[in-house]
């Protein structure tokens, strides 16, 4: 009991350091201009690629249906989804 | 019981806007089906008519066996027997088709059919779209980032485009839509949704296609563990697997060998980390490359070629990598 105390106590210190240290300090303060640096590079850079965007038909509509029109065979409903749509009345 | 037309005043959108943004940033169709009703009403509705309609080059004018111009379609709000939906018309013309599978499926038959089984009208029902979708084993849900940016966001029509396109790339869109399909969960806000992802769907499919959706989410969120801001650079791969897998959850693609195969080199290469995610880098220009990982998936038979599909993947990195400035003045 008494070691496991006092390894929490040692974890505890070696937050503290690590917390007061100057390297961690300057890692986030790096990171946050590195995270800065890429936000301003992003919007250069989409403002960059939109004539190249443009040209890239499935570029232009991110979503595109995979589909072309088709001759039905049938334009009948199943019935059970003729039943969901009788539950909310005629 | 005849529809009555709902028009919204701008004291009406602005209020509709606010009650979506009080929204967790995924609420499903259950949770308030009366504001998932009106909020996904209005946006089919805004996008009808528009390049944003994906509805319109499905729907047929039955005597010239044309679509009906683009121009020519019109929407309605409304409500019937307690529930918000709209119509959907041509001015074109009143004897109307729908050509694909599904479509029929989400159009009301009654209220939208003529005595000779043709349609006048497309009257759609969210709250009944739900119930089909249900039915299916999946969950119908609103995103509030993808509504705030489409519904209620500024879309230029002189652009051509959305502006939310730039906006998944830029914001990692794949991750959040492979997150919710990995959970049996399809966005419904607009034709898109609604023609490509709830027409025809099908539980048999979604087993396979939440595994797949699984492994999208594993692989991107690996791929961005250690970068919280990534670079437009390499959010290019995952863009291009998010479209991969937008087809593999549209039904007639479902469970797709060719798409399965691209996704399975896409995923390989991005595990290989061969883009820094965090690195600074300028993209200067949108890689050609994309196109062609497109048009592979879609082509049948592409499975049974794997270097073809290796090499185009391959050539999709190195253009990405070589159109990127890193650290550049």
């Amino acid at each position: 009991m008494i070691e496991k105390n006092g390894a929490r106590i040692l974890i505890g210190a070696m937050n503290l350091l690590a917390v007061g240290s100057p390297m961690l300090v300057s890692q986030v303060s790096h990171a946050v201009t590195t995270d800065q640096k890429i936000e301003k590079l992003n919007v250069a850079s989409l403002k960059s690629i939109e004539s190249t965007w443009l040209k890239v038909p499935n570029a232009c509509k991110a979503r595109g249906f995979n589909a072309n029109p088709v001759s039905l065979e049938s334009k009948e409903i199943a019935s059970h989804i003729q039943s969901i749509y009788a539950s909310f009345g005629v | 019981m005849e529809p009555k037309i709902i028009r919204f005043s701008s004291e009406e959108i602005a209020l509709l806007r606010r009650r979506f943004e009080k929204l967790d940033e995924v609420t499903s169709f259950e949770a308030d089906i009366e504001l998932a009703s009106r909020v996904t009403s209005y946006g089919i509705f805004r996008e009808i008519g528009t390049v944003n309609d994906e509805l319109a080059r499905f729907i047929f004018d039955i005597e010239t066996a044309k679509p009906v111009r683009l121009e020519s379609l019109k929407a309605e709000l409304l409500e019937w027997n307690g529930l918000f939906g709209l119509r959907v018309f041509s001015t074109d013309s009143n004897r109307l088709e729908l050509r694909t599978k599904g479509f029929y499926e989400v159009v009301h038959p009654h209220l939208s059919k003529n005595a000779d089984e043709s349609l006048h009208s497309l009257f759609i029902f969210p709250e009944i779209v739900n119930k089909i979708a249900q039915n299916e084993g999946v969950e119908l849900v609103l995103v509030k980032s993808w509504g705030t940016n489409s519904i209620f966001g500024g879309f230029d029509p002189s652009k051509g485009y959305y502006q939310t396109n730039f906006w998944e790339i830029e914001n990692n869109d794949a991750l959040k839509f492979s997150n919710l399909i990995r959970h049996g969960k399809v966005a419904f806000m607009g034709t898109h949704d609604l023609v490509a992802h709830v027409a025809g769907i099908d539980r048999n499919h979604w087993p396979l296609l939440k595994k797949n959706g699984e492994r999208v989410y594993e692989a991107i969120n690996n791929y961005f563990k250690s970068a919280p801001k990534p670079s437009i650079s390499a959010l290019i791969l995952p863009y291009t697997i998010g479209v991969v897998l937008d087809d593999l959850a549209q039904p007639p693609s479902y469970s797709s060998k060719n798409h399965i195969a691209v996704l399975d080199e896409l995923l390989l290469k991005i595990s290989k980390n061969e883009i820094p995610a965090n690195l600074p880098t300028l993209l200067t220009q949108f890689p050609e490359s994309f196109q062609k990982i497109i048009d592979l998936s879609r082509t049948p038979n592409i499975e049974q070629k794997p270097a073809e599909i290796e090499s185009t993947v391959s050539i999709l990195v190195r253009e990405i990598l070589s159109a990127s400035l890193v650290n550049p003045v």
